[in-house]
């Protein structure tokens, strides 16, 4: 089958609209409701604008990242075709995907800095959604789709499921809605499970990496349910004081490379300096999530063992 | 989607929410007392208590001393963010100080004071 000439639908787009109408929607419940969440005009205008962005730097580079899977899918003698049911395999492996790219995201510091964006507002509204990276294309994780190229799954279809991926995400960043029903909760991401994961409580930290599917977390043991006596405080563990887009887009990268030229380091340091956990320092004075979580459960003895406190996430044997 | 159509959308959009938000009262900044800015600290560094406070008159700012360093708190919007002073460029202004730190993501930081309060605050800052 040829399918140099397959196209989908450029779904993420198609959803602006209502992205716009949601927002709107939501905020107005707040004012009404006087609950289900906080906005703030200079945090979700800065979201916002990270949003447009990222749909820029998608135009300018997304030829990058396209042009290198039309390159592995000239090579790869696997051709799946466009049945319902593989772009339905392919959407869920690409969320597979999304998990170990996510996971990445926050545990090796060069891709961290692409991400962390999106953790930088210390609101968690549907604006929130929409603070996406612009700098995505610069982390290569590119790379980690390559094994959906090479089994067979054409590229747009990748890109077209990738596309669903991201706007299933956008209605789950609400403290509008509590719980989804059990058997939901048990399954999918739902609006609980993504709070965990933008909260910088030392229990929520490095948890519940998933896209669409929960069960990835609960297969490779990051998931942390949340907590009713310890509600997600949102943000990082240390915010960043501004709304500039431009500083919140750059900053880490611009930390990274400050990291790279000080005085005094080896080129092994440097090269640790990219690919270890944020908060990681050579002279061991700083400190991830597993010392993060350590302190606290020294300060507070019968959080030990509690969700997100077990000994594996102590970084204890 | 033809883009000059996605730029519209895009561009109605940002004005309908920025007018909402503006209608709804969610440009109010916070204010904080002495409590909250104590919360609020250690919240945002894990591990460090404050030894002692000194909370501008605004209720907008605050001067936090922890571990031997002098941290600055700000309020951002409805939230604050924090940062450990060392040695900064303080320049005066009519309405207070401004902070340069060695931070590409917060270089400045604008801090509203009575006319006494900025020359203790420059002072303590000074100090550091």
């Amino acid at each position: 089958m040829d399918l140099t000439e397959l196209t989908y639908p450029d779904v993420v787009s198609l959803a602006v609209p209502f992205f716009v109408a949601a927002v709107l929607i939501e905020m107005t419940w707040i004012f009404i409701a006087k609950r289900g969440g906080r906005y703030e005009t200079r945090d979700a205008m800065t979201s916002l604008a990270m949003g447009v962005g990222n749909v820029a730097s998608g135009i300018l580079l997304g030829f990058v990242t396209f042009g290198f899977f039309m390159w592995l899918w000239a090579l790869t003698p696997f051709d799946l075709g466009t049945s319902w049911w593989v772009v339905a395999l392919c959407f869920v492996l690409d969320d597979l995907r999304y998990y170990w790219v996510h996971r990445f995201g926050h545990r090796v510091r060069w891709v961290w800095a692409s991400h962390v964006n999106h953790h930088s507002s210390q609101h968690y509204n549907l604006t929130t959604a929409l603070r996406q990276t612009w700098t995505g294309t610069f982390t290569f994780m590119m790379i980690v789709r390559a094994p959906l190229v090479l089994l067979g799954f054409h590229p747009a279809m990748i890109l077209f499921v990738g596309g669903l991926n991201l706007i299933y995400q956008f209605w789950i960043h609400t403290e509008a809605i509590d719980k989804m029903p059990r058997w939901f909760e048990a399954v999918m991401n739902t609006p609980s499970h993504h709070r965990v994961h933008h909260g910088r409580n030392p229990r929520y930290l490095d948890a519940n990496y998933a896209g669409v599917f929960i069960i990835w977390d609960k297969m490779f043991g990051t998931f942390v349910p949340e907590q009713e006596n310890d509600r997600p405080d949102y943000g990082l563990v240390h915010n960043i004081g501004t709304f500039n887009p431009l500083r919140v887009a750059f900053h880490e990268w611009i930390a990274i490379f400050r990291d790279w030229f000080q005085p005094g380091i080896t080129w092994r340091d440097r090269l640790l300096y990219a690919v270890m956990p944020p908060g990681w320092r050579h002279d061991g004075t700083g400190g991830g999530s597993e010392r993060l979580k350590q302190e606290y459960v020294a300060a507070n003895p019968e959080a030990g063992g509690t969700p997100g406190f077990e000994p594996h996430r102590l970084g204890s044997k | 989607m033809p883009i000059w159509l996605l730029g519209a959308f895009v561009v109605v959009g940002l004005i309908a929410i920025w007018v909402a938000m503006r209608f709804y009262g969610y440009d109010k900044p916070l204010t904080l007392d002495e409590d909250a800015a104590r919360r609020e600290f250690m919240a945002d560094n894990p591990g460090l208590e404050p030894d002692d406070i000194r909370m501008a008159k605004t209720g907008q700012a605050a001067l936090v001393r922890a571990n031997g360093n002098l941290h600055v708190l700000w309020v951002m919007g409805q939230d604050v963010a924090t940062h450990v002073l060392d040695a900064p460029q303080i320049i005066p202004t009519n309405s207070g100080l401004v902070l340069t730190l060695r931070d590409f993501a917060a270089p400045r930081v604008k801090l509203e004071l009575a006319p006494d309060e900025a020359s203790t605050w420059t002072a303590l800052i000074e100090k550091t």
